[in-house]
């Protein structure tokens, strides 16, 4: 338990960095979809949000080692079921909330360092 | 087509990546700026994002979101072939993993 709080202390920044990046990148996402609904400049803002959460990211990893910061790219899933339910009123059926899953899974296992 | 689309804006974003990894090995930033990489990376993430504009238009976007993450499994099969980086078997369990859930989130 304490190895966790350890890791989670030394990569905090990296990890806060991450989180930040991750809300940029969906809200840019969510932007993108509702531009199809509204003028050009939910476009706009979509790119902004878009680079943002790209570069933020970047940055995020000069904070925290690869092998904890990159399976937090797996966070964007929970965020999109979150965001699809709450802003689009989209449904998603038990199939794609099973595959949202294992995709948040496999993300989550590609994504973490060699470091052995 | 749709489909077809997608992977094809998945495998850009990938190649895209590979390329802006391969530009950021320069350490000043003037022979960053005249990195053939820069640019061609720049141009392919540019047009991943035009095609990922026009999926949003007409899919759902907590299907859209979560098949992006096939560019994972292109970026292991890129560096794979192209950096010679072994594939643990965690990661292969991982693009497992991705396929079956795109499968799920497609069907």
């Amino acid at each position: 338990m304490n190895k966790i709080f350890n890791s989670f202390h030394k990569n905090k920044k990296g990890i806060i960095l991450m989180m930040l990046s991750s809300v940029c990148v969906c809200f840019g996402q969510l932007f993108w979809k509702l531009f199809s609904t509204h003028d050009i400049s939910f476009l706009i803002l979509g790119f902004v949000l878009y680079a943002a959460g790209a570069l933020i990211m970047l940055s995020a990893y000069r904070f925290g080692s690869l092998s904890v910061l990159q399976p937090m790219l797996s966070m964007n899933y929970v965020l999109t079921v979150v965001l699809a339910i709450l802003v689009l009123n989209e449904t998603l059926s038990v199939g794609r909330v099973l595959g949202i899953s294992a995709v948040m899974a496999g993300v989550f296992l590609i994504g973490g360092g060699d470091e052995s | 087509m749709n489909y077809i689309l997608l992977l094809v804006m998945t495998m850009l974003g990938a190649v895209a990546g590979y390329c802006l990894k391969k530009a950021s090995g320069n350490d000043n930033v003037l022979n960053l700026l005249k990195s053939p990489f820069l640019y061609s990376g720049g141009i392919l993430y540019l047009l991943s994002a035009v095609i990922n504009i026009y999926l949003l238009k007409i899919m759902p976007y907590s299907v859209v979101l979560p098949l992006t993450s096939i560019t994972y499994v292109w970026t292991m099969v890129i560096s794979y072939f192209a950096l010679h980086e072994t594939i643990s078997k965690r990661k292969m369990i991982g693009v497992i993993l991705i396929l079956i859930g795109t499968i799920g989130i497609v069907i």
